[in-house]
């Protein structure tokens, strides 16, 4: 039954599911770094996906649709930096406020859109060597017959890698969420960094919405995120707030959803016959639950916290020194 | 709180509700001395200012006020989306009718809504999901010059009816279109949560087909969630690719119909039609006319020959049947299905005839179906 | 030339501003939404007229405040509590299905009489509430791990684990919609003879007055707050924040698990698989908005609650729909956040002061 047909629709599964993962995660990860959390990300991404659908149905551009969706994620995850940055509210009232208004917004406005289709984003191979890529058993069709979010999303992973530790801007951007006073000292402008940092966050946020509707769905559903921003927020922890991890987590947690829909094709428990079938059949039965297996991102996102600060020598733990605490100067 | 609906899956629990359903008293047990009734009428004497203003019982000639309460928001698609539709239809036909609805009502917060109602003078409250069902139940003693209709549940009072459809006849009829159409002998059903109502629809759409084509198999997936449209998109893949070219739907989004379609697989649904979403390789739907369990109730409170009953109707008495059909399915394959539904509607045909679940009790099918027929792969999920 | 803003932290909140604030902060949420409602064709003002004044006037519309009111108070307890120490407790609502679960369990299959089978209810509830936020508490009382990320990591388990007992092993037979048995009526929590109001609101007074005891009369409330303003010094002072923290989360979470067991004991008499009030994170807002005092906490959560109960009366009235309701409640919490921060920055505009070569940052004390 498990041939290697199984595999590659595994494989196609995760890949699949990890995109809206990878672009979430990244933006969010940019603004953690920063010093800044966003529990908006589900509220931004639904924003994303209902302004971009609404734009590509009214156009009929879907590239038109990503950028209303990155424009207006990013013009949303504003009011987070403005409450956040600027007037020192509360980052964990203020984001989740900002999925609160998301997701009423979007399920009001979206209301008479729920049911219509959208010509998005087409699979494509990539170019020369695109053909020839696809062809690799198993990964080729899951990694190479994709569309352009997904690439992009890839892309992503190192070029945030690049922007973080290469660029200027990036170290100055980790700085501010690591000791923004030095940082300030250093003559960083703390408040500008951190709204480079959540608007961008936004902007990807935005983006992941439109991959859902525009890309992987073409189709508008109030709630379709189902909780994804919520996991994107467990993986950039997953992820340690590295880049390059953000991959793995994404690729983790979209092998244990795709699992919850293809290991309903087999069958785990024991024959009869087994040594301590009576005892583990019940056993496996639970672990191998779809609803159990939902809780795995949330249950391995608290593994990797507890075992890194229980074996860091010096509980490094990777986490920006500063996250969540805002910054004010005092002037006088 | 909204957010909790997105997060914590209170959205997940609307439109499935009413889809869902009880068991026992399908007999229709009225007049009921419930155990829970007692308590209700001590815990809520605070009630008593608003319950008696403005409500009388309607009789021939007068007026009827009828409220409509939903669990989720009414969007285009889905089961509160049939309600809504019967609702407007027939608040169109009668001009002796008034009527109101609220969305997004949980079933905790039903009982004020209702309450509420009442107070600005409905004469009967239709209450569309399970969850409903007990803080209706409760409250039919106490306010008896109300008429409480709730829909798929199992309780009945003597002022509150209980109504539902037997949408599987519908699901039998995709089924006999699926037998027919399928070249791999393989259909795929995506489907939300593994409780009766849903295995009942899966197990007589899978009959459906076996009936004309007995070779065919089914695969069923599980999305655990009423409204996931990236998970179901994924369910559908996994379908497609195992080999099915027919894909059946049993979930709260256009998303499977649209990646059949996308799949070239033909594509099946339910509650409304996703005609657009499947284009070329659009089946049909199965769908809730609730204008015909309305219309015929709403003319019998108006004439003040309402009474409570059970209802549990099917195809013959229109309740549920079929959408308009896709434009690429062949005609012989529509003349065979027309056929067939006139032989269950006849009676000539059951749907469970050579089943396992030939001759059960309605209560038995109700809320007691928890096996696959012959024909599907794997067993149904332990819980 | 350009403009500068400075901001000076207010070293105290002026009395006006301290009452003022949250009356200013309602009264701007309300004008915007107005326009929303006007945007659909409804008059704002019978629209609030329904949701203040009828929800406060009738009796109807007080016993539901009331009602609603009761699993509020408790989750706003439980995030005002760890508040105090400058902790949050995003996962309230994790805690308050925990809480559901274990109480409902014992309701359903312990047989007391009412007045020892209740009691025992709310005990296993805020015991499981309590436990189901142990490892959060001591991931951060030990080893400073955000408490805002794992408690929020802990409600999604907590959501799956609910719906998994409900659906199996807490499913009542033959009911074909999962939900658990109806609580027998000892273990439903009955109205106040002659007021009508439900019981559950003489428990969730006891429990703030309780509280209020404990942050403002003890010795331990005095260390909670003393962590939260200053945890660097409390610690030079000899004060123990592992112990503090492990307690104000904890006792935070059995207070969150009060909510959910009022919630299914008071209203809904028997815990349905799809379960999920969302208090948790109403909660949150309330205990921003009481943060001062638990009988604030109590003053906030019925105001919440007020405009839950006129948020739906004006759907039914009115045919407003729900997604506006939302949006009220959202633009009022965002409103309510920046306020917060007038009261606790003196703001003023310069003109054509360079202030960046003089850089020094500090980051305010207690802030959250």
């Amino acid at each position: 039954m498990a041939g290697a047909g199984f595999f590659a629709g595994l494989a196609n599964a995760t890949v699949n599911a990890s995109t809206v993962l990878i672009l979430a995660g990244l933006g969010e990860l940019i603004s953690e770094r920063a010093g800044v959390l966003n529990l908006g990300v589900e509220g931004m991404m639904l924003v994303g996906a209902l302004t971009g659908f609404i734009t590509t149905v009214v156009t009929g551009n879907y590239w038109l649709g990503l950028g209303v969706a990155i424009l207006a994620g990013g013009a949303m995850s504003l009011i987070h930096a403005f409450l956040c940055i600027s007037l020192n509210s509360d980052q964990a009232v203020s984001g989740i406020m900002l999925t609160l208004l998301g997701t009423g917004l979007t399920t009001f406005f979206g209301n008479s859109y729920s049911g219509n289709s959208v010509s998005g984003f087409p699979e494509r191979t990539l170019p020369l060597i695109g053909d020839l890529l696809v062809e690799i058993p198993v990964l080729g069709p899951a990694l190479f017959q994709s569309t352009v979010t997904d690439y992009a999303a890839l892309l992503l992973v190192p070029v945030v890698w690049l922007f973080l530790y290469h660029t200027n801007i990036g170290l100055e951007l980790i700085s501010v969420g690591e000791d923004p006073e030095t940082a300030d000292t250093m003559g960083v402008d703390v408040f500008k960094m951190r709204y480079l940092a959540v608007i961008i966050g936004g902007a990807l946020a935005g983006a992941a919405g439109a991959h859902l509707s525009l890309a992987f769905n073409q189709i508008w559903s109030a709630s379709m995120t189902a909780g994804r921003g919520w996991i994107a927020v467990a993986l950039v922890i997953f992820a340690r707030w590295r880049p390059e991890r953000i991959l793995l987590g994404a690729y983790l947690f979209g092998l244990f959803n795709a699992l919850q829909l293809y290991s309903q094709a087999l069958d785990f428990s024991l024959g009869a016959g087994a040594p301590l079938a009576g005892v583990l059949n019940p056993v496996i039965d639970f672990v191998m639950n779809p609803t159990i297996m939902s809780t795995y991102p949330y249950l391995a996102t608290l593994l990797v916290l507890v075992i890194t600060v229980i074996r860091a020598e010096n509980r490094e733990l990777a986490q920006p020194s500063a996250l969540v605490q805002s910054y004010s100067r005092e002037t006088d | 709180m909204l957010m909790s609906k997105q997060i914590l899956t209170r959205r997940d629990a609307l439109k499935a509700a009413g889809g869902t359903a009880g068991i026992l008293g399908l007999a229709g047990c009225s007049g009921g001395s419930d155990g829970g009734s007692g308590d209700a009428t001590e815990s809520s004497g605070s009630t008593e200012t608003s319950g008696s203003t403005g409500t009388t019982t309607s009789s021939s000639g007068e007026e009827v006020n009828a409220a409509f309460i939903y669990q989720a928001e009414v969007g285009d698609v889905g089961w509160d989306r049939a309600h809504e539709d019967a609702r407007q239809i027939v608040t169109e036909e009668y001009d002796w009718l008034n009527t109101e609805f609220s969305e997004a009502v949980a079933p905790g917060d039903v009982q004020r809504v209702i309450e509420q109602y009442i107070s600005s003078g409905m004469d009967v409250i239709f209450g569309t999901t399970f969850g409903y069902m007990d803080p209706m139940a409760n409250m039919a003693p106490e306010y008896p010059d109300t008429i409480f209709e709730h829909c798929s549940g199992f309780r009945t009072e003597e002022n509150m009816g209980r109504y539902y459809g037997r949408l599987y006849q519908a699901r039998y009829l995709c089924g006999v279109a699926a037998g027919l159409l399928t070249e791999t002998n393989q259909l795929g059903y995506v489907a939300a949560f593994p409780i009766p109502e849903l295995i009942r629809q899966i197990n007589a759409f899978v009959e459906g087909a076996r009936s004309v084509n007995p070779d065919v198999t089914a695969e069923v997936r599980w999305t655990n969630a009423w409204v996931d449209p990236p998970a179901v998109t994924q369910a559908v893949n996994a379908l497609t690719s195992n080999g099915a070219d027919v894909i059946n739907n049993h979930q709260t989004t256009t998303a499977a119909t649209q990646t059949a379609a996308e799949n070239e697989a033909w594509a099946f649904t339910y509650t409304t039609s996703m005609a657009e979403a499947g284009g070329d390789y659009y089946g049909n739907s199965a769908v809730f006319n609730w204008e015909e369990f309305y219309a015929p109730t709403l003319e019998a409170i108006h004439e003040g020959s309402w009474e409570s009953d059970a209802y549990w109707d099917g195809l013959d008495a229109g309740v549920v049947g079929l959408g308009d059909w896709g434009p690429q399915v062949p005609d012989d394959v529509i003349s065979e299905v027309e056929t067939v539904q006139e032989e269950l509607e006849s009676g000539d045909r059951t749907v469970w005839q050579d089943t396992e679940f030939e001759g059960e009790s309605d209560s038995f099918l109700f809320s007691e179906m928890q096996s696959y027929v012959e024909g599907v792969n794997g067993e149904v999920p332990s819980s | 030339m350009q403009v500068d803003v400075d901001l000076e932290a207010r070293t105290d909140v002026p009395r006006w501003m301290a009452y003022g604030t949250p009356v200013f902060t309602v009264l701007a949420a309300l004008s915007v939404s107005a326009v929303a409602l006007a945007a659909l064709d409804v008059d704002p003002i019978a629209a609030y007229e329904i949701m203040f004044v009828q929800t406060l006037t009738t009796e109807f519309g007080l016993t539901e405040t009331v009602a609603k009111g009761v699993p509020l108070i408790f989750a706003g307890l439980a995030v005002y509590l760890p508040l105090k120490a400058q902790l949050w407790n995003i996962g309230a609502e994790g805690q308050l299905f925990i809480g559901a679960v274990a109480g409902t369990w014992i309701g359903l299959n312990v047989s007391l009489p009412i007045l020892a089978l209740l009691p025992l209810m709310f005990l296993g509830a805020g015991l499981a509430g309590a436990l189901w936020v142990a490892i959060p508490a001591w991931l951060r009382a030990k080893w400073g791990i955000n408490e805002i990320i794992t408690t929020l990591l802990f409600t999604f388990v907590a959501a799956d684990l609910k719906n998994y007992v409900v659906r199996g092993p807490m499913q009542a037979p033959g009911a074909n919609f999962p939900q658990t048995a109806q609580l027998p009526a000892a273990g439903q929590l009955p109205v106040i003879p002659g007021i009508g109001f439900p019981s559950g609101i003489v428990i969730a007074v006891v429990f703030v007055a309780l509280t209020y005891l404990l942050v403002n009369h003890t010795r331990l409330g005095y260390e909670i707050t003393f962590i939260g303003a200053n945890d660097r010094a409390a610690e030079q002072a000899g004060m123990s924040k592992y112990r503090i923290y492990l307690f104000v989360l904890m006792v935070g979470g059995a207070f969150a698990g009060f909510a959910g067991i009022s919630e299914i004991s008071g209203v809904q008499t028997r815990l349905r698989a799809f379960f999920a009030p969302g208090y948790g994170f109403t909660a949150i807002p309330i205990a921003l908005l009481g943060r001062n005092g638990a009988f604030r906490v109590l003053l906030a959560a019925l105001f919440f609650s007020v405009i839950f109960v006129g948020g739906s009366s004006l759907q039914t009235l009115l045919s407003v729909p729900a997604a506006i309701v939302d949006i009220i409640q959202a633009l009022i919490i965002l409103f309510l956040i920046t306020a917060e921060f007038f009261k606790r920055y003196r703001v003023s505009l310069s003109l054509g002061r360079d202030l960046s070569d003089e850089p020094r940052g500090t980051r305010p004390e207690g802030e959250v």
